[in-house]
C-alpha cells in the first residue's frame, strides 16, 4: 500500500483542520453588536449556505491534507487501482544465481547482495507501477536440487511463488536473508523450472529476470541455455538479465584434497595430496597453504556442539608455493601420521582472497587396524608367497599395514565369499586352475571392493583359467589367457621391461624412467587375447609394464569396485629375476596400496550429495544425532531416526529430497566442512563418523563472460542486459509515474476547490462596499 | 433628573467641558464660514420691534425708527420669538458602540451640543430630551445662558439595554412640550420599535422634526474579519460567525432599514440626515441646516 509506512502516522495530521476549526470556535473575537436584528436576519437567511459551505471547506480541507499525507507515504495503491480497473497482470519470474561464485566479494561487497539488492529494486519499483504484478523467485540451486530428482515441483523449489507485489517490503524479506550457496550450478535448470512455473501462471505479461553474475565458465557452452531460452521468448517472455558481478579479483582455490591410494592404517603414515588453483589474471608467490588434522578415533567420545569439531585439532607443517602462474595448478603433498584407528578428518586452507568459498577444503581420512592380505600360492615351497609377504610384512618395525596370511590352494579350492571377505587383498601366485566356486566368490569379492593380484607363472592352465575367470562376465583377467611368449634377450637392447605409461603403480619410478628395471630380466611372459568374447569389460585395461617388445606385462583393470593387477610371469624365478629387484618392492607396496583402495570409501562427498548412513541394527541403535558442518561454533545438533531396511538401519540426509518436502534445513545440511554422524552402539558408547563435504571446484574461476559474444551465441533470442547499477537507478527515479501525476493532478484540483469554497464561505478579503 | 453628585466628580465635569468646548469650536469654525446667521427657523414676516441690547445683531437694527425717533430698536421676526428647539438624544444601550468620538453616544451627545451651542448662541430657547426605554432626562427649553451646562449635563451616560418604544417616548416628549417646536432627534434607530409611529406622534403635535440617523461605520460598512461572536447590546442574543459570510445579508438588510426610515421620514415630512460617526461635525452641520433650508416650507 505505501512505499514508506513509518510516515503513515501522518495521517494524524489529517484532523489538524478539525482541530483548527475547533480551536478557531473557541477563539471567537467578541464583538458588541447594537444592530443584531439585521445580523441575525442576514443569517437566518443564509444558515444552511453557510453551514454547507462550512463543511465542503472543511471536508476539501480534510482531503488535501489526507493526499498530501498519502503522496509522502508513496501510496502505490492508486497504481493497483487504476490496473484493477482493467489493467494488466505481469508475472515477473526472477532466476536468482546463488552459485558460490556468487559470494566473490571483488567490489568490497558479497555479488550476491548486490543481486539481492538488484531484486528488492526491482520489487519497489513494481509496487509502484501500474497494474498488477506478480512475483516468484527461484533460486538456481534450489532449482537444480529439485531438477536432479526428475521432479518437476517448480513451487517447492521457489522462494517467492506468484506471489502478488502489494507494495509491502516484507514480501521478499525471506529471499533477501539468504546467503550464496556452496554449489556449483549452472542456469539452465532454473531456466527449465522457470519456464515450467511460466507455463503454469496464465498473465497478460510474462518477463523473466535472469540475475547472476554471468562468469564464462557457465557460458563456456550457452546451447542449452539458449535452447531454452529460445523457448521462452517464443511463448512471449521477454528476458531479461542483470549483471551483478564487477571486475573479478585474483582467486586462488583449493581444487583437490585426498589422501594419495595408499594402505590406510593406524601408524602407517598417509600422504596427503592437495591441488591449488591460481583463478586469477596474475601470478601469485609465496602462498602459505595451512593444513590441519582433526583427529577423532579415542580422542572424541563424545559430540560437542560448542566447538567446531568434536576431535582434536592439530596444525599441520605449512606448504608453502613459492609461485604459481594464472590458470595453473599446484599439487603439494604432506605427511600425515596417526596412530588412532578410526576415521580422522584433514582440512586445508588458503588466506583469504575475494572468493572465500573455495579457500578451504576437507577429507576424511579412515585409519584401521592393520589387515590381513591373502596369499595363495601354489608353490609347496611358498617362494613366490616369501617375496611378497616380505615385502608387505619386512617386520624390523617398519609397518606397511598388511598382515600376509599365507594359504595354500586347497584353502582357495573352498574358499566362500565369507572367507574372502576379511581380506584387504588376495595375492594368488601361480595358479594352476581356479574352481568355478572359487572364480565365483572372487568375483563377488573384487566386485565389492577387493583387490586381487595375479601373478601368472608356467604353471598356470590358460584354458582352465579362462574358463573359471571369464565365465559368466567374471571378468578377472585382463584378457584370455592365451599363450606363453618368449623374449630374446638382445644385447644393448635396454631393459626388459618397460614403464607402459603413468599408472599409480609405477608412479614412484617414473622419474627414473626405464632405466630403474634396467636389471630386471624377462624371458618369458603370458599373452592375453583382448578380444576373446567372454570378456565383457566396462572400463578399458590399462597398461602398467611392457614387455621390451611391446607385449604386455602387467596389467590393471577394475571390476566392480575393485581391482585387478595381473602380472603375466610367475614369481618362481624361472621367468623373471623381477622379485629380487628393487623395484618389485616399490611395485608390490604400491600395489597393495592400490588394491586396498578400491574397497575404500570416498574421503569426501559434495556438499550437494546425499549422506546415507547404514548401520547393522544388531550392533547400533537407531537414533543418530548430527552435527552439520559449520564455518564456526555453535553447531546444532540434530536428532534423527534411522529407518529399517533391509541391510539393517538406514539414514539418509538428502538435500533433493529436503528441498521438495521445503524443509528449512537445507541451507545447513550444504555447508561444506566435516559433518559428524554419532552412533550409538547397542552397549552404550557413542561413536562418530565424520564426513567430509566439499565444494565442487571450477566455481572460483571468476572471469565474466564477454556480453556481445554471449548475445551473439543466444540469437536469436532477443535479450536486454542492465547492470546493477543501472536496476538501482531506475528504482529510485520512478515507479509510479502515472499514478503520481494523477495524486497530482487530484491535490491542484483540490486546492483549486478549496480556494474556490473559501471565497464562496467569503475567507476572502472583501472588495469594498457597503450600506450607503 | 441629573444626579446633582455628578456635576461633582471630576470625569463628570470634565465631559461637560468637553462637550462644551467641542460645540464651541465647531459651531464657531462653522460660523465663522458663513455670511449669516444659520435659522434653525423659516419664516422670515416681521412681527415687532423691541430695544436694542447690547449683543444684538446690528443688521438687525431697523435704522429707520433711528433716524426718525433716535432709539436703536431691532426688528424681530416671527421664527425668532416661536422657536423652540427640543433635542431628542437616544442614550439607549445601542448608542454605547465605538470607540472614544467615535463612540454613538459620544458622537450623538457632542452633535447635540453643538445644535444647542448653536440654538442658544442664537438666543433661541433649547431642550433636551434623553430617551432609551423610557424618557429619563428632560431639560425644559430656555435660552438663558445656564441652559448649556444644563443640557451637557443631562448628556451624562449611555443607559439600559432593553428595546425602545419610541411612540410611548415620543407621547412623553411631545406632552412635555406645551408649544410647538422643532424637535431634532438623535438616535441610530437600532432596537427601536414602532418607529414610523413614533415618528408620526410627533408630527401629529405639530412638532416641526429633524432626524439625525447617526450611525457607527462599522454599522454601516460590517468590515469586520476572522470568527467573532456578536453580542447584542440591547438584547441576549449573539452570534458565532465568519463575517464576512453574512456581509452581503447584513447590509442588504441594513440598507433595506435606512431606505424605509428615508421614506417614511419623506412621508411625514421629516428632515433625515443620515449621519456616520467618522463624519466631520462641521460637515454634519452644515449638511443638516442645508438639508433643513432647502425643504419646502410646510409645517403643521
Amino acid at each position: 500500500m505505501f512505499l514508506f509506512p513509518a510516515l503513515t502516522l501522518g495521517f494524524l495530521f489529517v484532523g489538524v483542520p478539525l482541530l483548527v476549526h475547533l480551536i478557531n470556535m473557541l477563539r471567537h473575537r467578541r464583538q458588541q453588536w447594537a444592530a443584531m436584528d439585521f445580523l441575525l436576519a442576514s443569517y437566518r437567511k443564509q444558515k444552511k449556505w453557510i453551514i454547507l459551505r462550512q463543511l465542503l471547506l472543511w471536508l476539501t480541507r480534510t482531503a488535501v491534507a489526507a493526499l498530501l499525507i498519502a503522496m509522502l507515504c508513496g501510496w502505490v495503491s492508486g497504481g493497483r487501482l487504476l490496473g484493477a480497473l482493467g489493467g494488466r497482470t505481469t508475472h515477473h519470474l526472477v532466476v536468482l544465481d546463488d552459485s558460490y561464485s556468487m559470494a566473490d566479494t571483488s567490489s568490497g561487497g558479497q555479488t550476491y547482495q548486490r543481486a539481492l539488492a538488484a531484486l528488492r529494486s526491482l520489487t519497489e519499483r513494481l509496487a509502484a507501477s501500474e497494474g498488477q504484478h506478480q512475483l516468484t523467485v527461484l533460486r538456481s540451486s534450489r532449482a537444480d536440487l529439485v531438477t536432479r530428482g526428475q521432479t518437476s515441483a517448480g513451487d517447492a523449489a521457489a522462494d517467492l511463488s506468484v506471489q502478488t507485489i502489494m507494495g509491502d517490503s516484507r514480501l521478499i524479506d525471506r529471499v533477501m536473508a539468504t546467503s550464496p550457496s556452496p554449489m556449483s550450478v549452472d542456469l539452465v535448470s532454473g531456466l527449465r523450472l522457470a519456464g515450467e512455473l511460466i507455463g503454469k501462471t496464465p498473465a497478460d505479461e510474462t518477463v523473466l529476470y535472469l540475475v547472476s553474475d554471468f562468469r564464462s565458465r557457465d557460458w563456456q557452452t550457452p546451447e542449452r541455455a539458449a535452447e531454452v531460452l529460445e523457448g521462452l521468448s517464443a511463448d512471449g517472455v521477454e528476458l531479461r538479465c542483470i549483471d551483478t558481478a564487477t571486475s573479478p579479483a585474483s582467486n586462488l582455490g583449493v581444487t583437490k584434497l585426498e589422501p594419495m591410494a595408499d594402505v590406510w592404517v593406524a601408524g602407517v603414515p598417509v600422504v596427503i595430496q592437495t591441488t591449488i588453483k591460481n583463478y586469477g589474471a596474475s601470478p601469485v608467490t609465496n602462498v602459505n597453504v595451512a593444513a590441519r588434522v582433526i583427529r577423532y578415533g579415542s580422542a572424541a567420545k563424545t559430540a560437542d556442539p560448542t566447538r567446531q569439531f568434536s576431535g582434536v585439532v592439530e596444525p599441520l607443517p605449512g606448504v608453502v608455493i613459492e609461485r604459481l602462474e594464472p590458470g595453473q595448478e599446484a599439487v603439494r603433498q604432506f605427511q600425515v601420521f596417526i596412530t588412532d584407528p578410526g576415521t580422522h578428518a584433514i582440512q586445508v586452507s588458503l588466506p583469504d582472497d575475494a572468493l572465500a568459498t573455495d579457500n578451504s577444503r576437507s577429507c576424511t581420512l579412515p585409519l584401521s587396524d592393520a589387515q590381513r592380505v591373502l596369499i595363495v600360492d601354489r608353490d609347496p615351497e611358498g617362494l613366490g608367497a616369501y617375496h611378497v609377504a616380505s615385502v608387505l610384512n619386512p617386520g624390523s618395525q617398519v609397518e606397511t599395514g598388511a598382515i600376509p596370511d599365507v594359504r595354500s590352494t586347497s584353502f582357495l579350492r573352498s574358499a566362500t565369499l565369507d572367507d574372502l571377505r576379511p581380506y584387504r587383498a588376495i595375492y594368488i601366485i601361480d595358479p594352476e586352475e581356479i574352481t568355478q566356486n572359487s572364480a565365483a566368490a572372487l568375483a563377488e569379492y573384487v566386485d565389492e571392493g577387493g583387490g586381487l593380484a595375479w601373478f601368472l607363472g608356467a604353471s598356470a592352465q590358460p584354458q582352465k583359467l579362462n574358463e573359471a575367470l571369464l565365465a559368466e562376465g567374471r571378468n578377472l583377467l585382463p584378457g584370455a589367457l592365451a599363450s606363453t611368449i618368449e623374449q630374446s634377450p638382445v644385447e644393448n637392447a635396454g631393459s626388459d621391461v618397460v614403464m607402459a605409461g603413468s599408472h599409480p603403480l609405477t608412479e614412484p619410478l617414473e622419474p627414473l624412467g626405464d632405466a630403474a628395471f634396467g636389471r630386471v630380466g624377462l624371458v618369458e611372459t603370458w599373452n592375453l587375447d583382448s578380444d576373446d568374447p567372454r570378456l565383457s569389460l566396462l572400463n578399458p585395461v590399462r597398461e602398467v609394464l611392457n614387455r621390451r617388445d611391446g607385449l604386455p606385462f602387467v596389467r590393471q583393470h577394475q571390476v566392480g569396485r575393485g581391482r585387478v593387477v595381473t602380472v603375466l610371469a610367475g614369481l618362481d624365478g624361472n621367468w623373471t629375476n623381477w622379485r629380487g629387484d628393487p623395484t618389485f618392492v616399490v611395485f608390490l607396496l604400491r600395489a597393495n596400496a592400490f588394491l586396498w583402495s578400491g574397497a575404500a570409501v570416498e574421503s569426501s562427498r559434495a556438499v550437494d550429495d546425499a549422506i546415507r548412513l547404514t548401520l547393522s541394527d544388531g550392533r547400533y541403535a537407531r537414533t543418530v544425532q548430527v552435527l552439520t558442518a559449520a564455518n564456526e561454533p555453535p553447531r546444532i545438533a540434530v536428532e534423527m531416526q534411522a529407518e529399517k531396511s533391509d541391510a539393517g538401519w538406514e539414514l539418509v540426509l538428502d538435500p533433493q529430497e529436503a528441498v521438495i518436502a521445503g524443509n528449512a534445513d537445507v541451507e545447513s545440511m550444504l555447508v561444506p566442512g566435516v559433518t559428524e554422524l554419532w552412533v550409538s552402539r547397542i552397549d552404550g558408547q557413542a561413536e562418530v563418523r565424520p564426513l567430509a563435504s566439499a565444494v565442487q571446484p571450477g566455481e572460483g574461476d571468476l572471469r565474466r563472460v564477454d556480453q556481445p559474444t554471449l548475445l551473439r551465441d543466444l540469437q536469436p533470442t532477443t535479450i536486454q542486459f542492465f547492470s546493477t547499477e543501472e536496476v538501482l537507478e531506475q528504482s529510485s527515479g520512478g515507479g509510479g509515474a502515472t499514478t503520481t501525476l494523477v495524486l497530482l493532478a487530484l491535490l491542484g484540483t483540490l486546492l483549486a476547490s478549496e480556494q474556490a469554497l473559501a471565497y464562496w464561505a467569503s475567507y476572502h478579503p472583501p472588495r469594498g462596499g457597503g450600506a450607503s | 433628573m441629573p444626579d446633582s453628585k455628578r456635576f461633582l466628580r471630576p470625569e463628570a465635569t470634565q465631559r461637560i467641558r468637553r462637550l462644551e468646548l467641542t460645540a464651541r469650536r465647531v459651531v464657531e469654525g462653522f460660523l465663522s464660514g458663513m455670511h449669516r446667521s444659520p435659522y434653525f427657523g423659516q419664516s422670515v414676516e416681521f412681527l415687532q420691534h423691541r430695544q436694542y441690547a447690547t449683543g444684538d445683531e446690528i443688521r438687525h437694527i431697523d435704522w429707520k425708527v433711528y433716524a426718525r425717533q433716535d432709539r436703536l430698536v431691532i426688528k424681530q421676526y416671527e421664527e425668532e420669538t416661536n422657536l423652540r428647539l427640543h433635542l431628542m438624544v437616544d442614550r439607549s444601550a445601542s448608542m454605547d458602540y465605538g470607540v472614544g468620538e467615535r463612540n454613538k453616544f459620544e458622537y450623538a451627545a457632542s452633535l447635540s451640543a453643538c445644535l444647542a451651542y448653536l440654538a442658544l448662541r442664537q438666543q433661541d430657547a433649547t431642550g433636551l430630551f434623553t430617551f432609551d426605554t423610557d424618557m429619563r432626562a428632560s431639560v425644559p427649553a430656555k435660552s438663558n445662558r445656564y441652559q448649556l451646562g444644563r443640557i451637557l449635563t443631562a448628556l451624562d451616560e449611555v443607559g439600559t439595554g432593553e428595546r425602545t418604544d419610541l411612540p410611548r417616548v415620543a407621547k412623553q416628549v411631545t406632552q412635555a412640550i406645551p408649544r410647538r417646536g422643532v424637535v431634532t432627534i438623535v438616535s441610530d434607530l437600532l432596537g427601536v420599535d414602532n418607529l414610523l409611529e413614533g415618528l408620526r406622534v410627533m408630527r401629529a403635535r405639530g412638532h416641526d422634526v429633524a432626524l439625525l440617523h447617526v450611525l457607527h461605520d462599522d454599522e454601516l460598512d460590517f468590515d469586520f474579519d476572522g470568527a467573532t461572536r456578536f453580542e447584542g447590546l440591547e438584547t441576549p442574543d449573539f452570534l458565532n460567525c465568519n463575517p464576512r459570510a453574512l456581509r452581503e445579508g447584513y447590509l442588504e438588510a441594513m440598507n433595506h432599514f435606512l431606505e424605509q426610515t428615508r421614506r417614511a421620514c419623506g412621508r411625514l415630512m421629516i428632515d433625515y440626515v443620515q449621519v456616520r460617526t467618522s463624519e466631520p461635525l462641521d460637515a454634519v452641520l452644515a449638511k443638516f441646516l442645508t438639508a433643513r433650508k432647502s425643504l419646502p416650507n410646510l409645517r403643521g
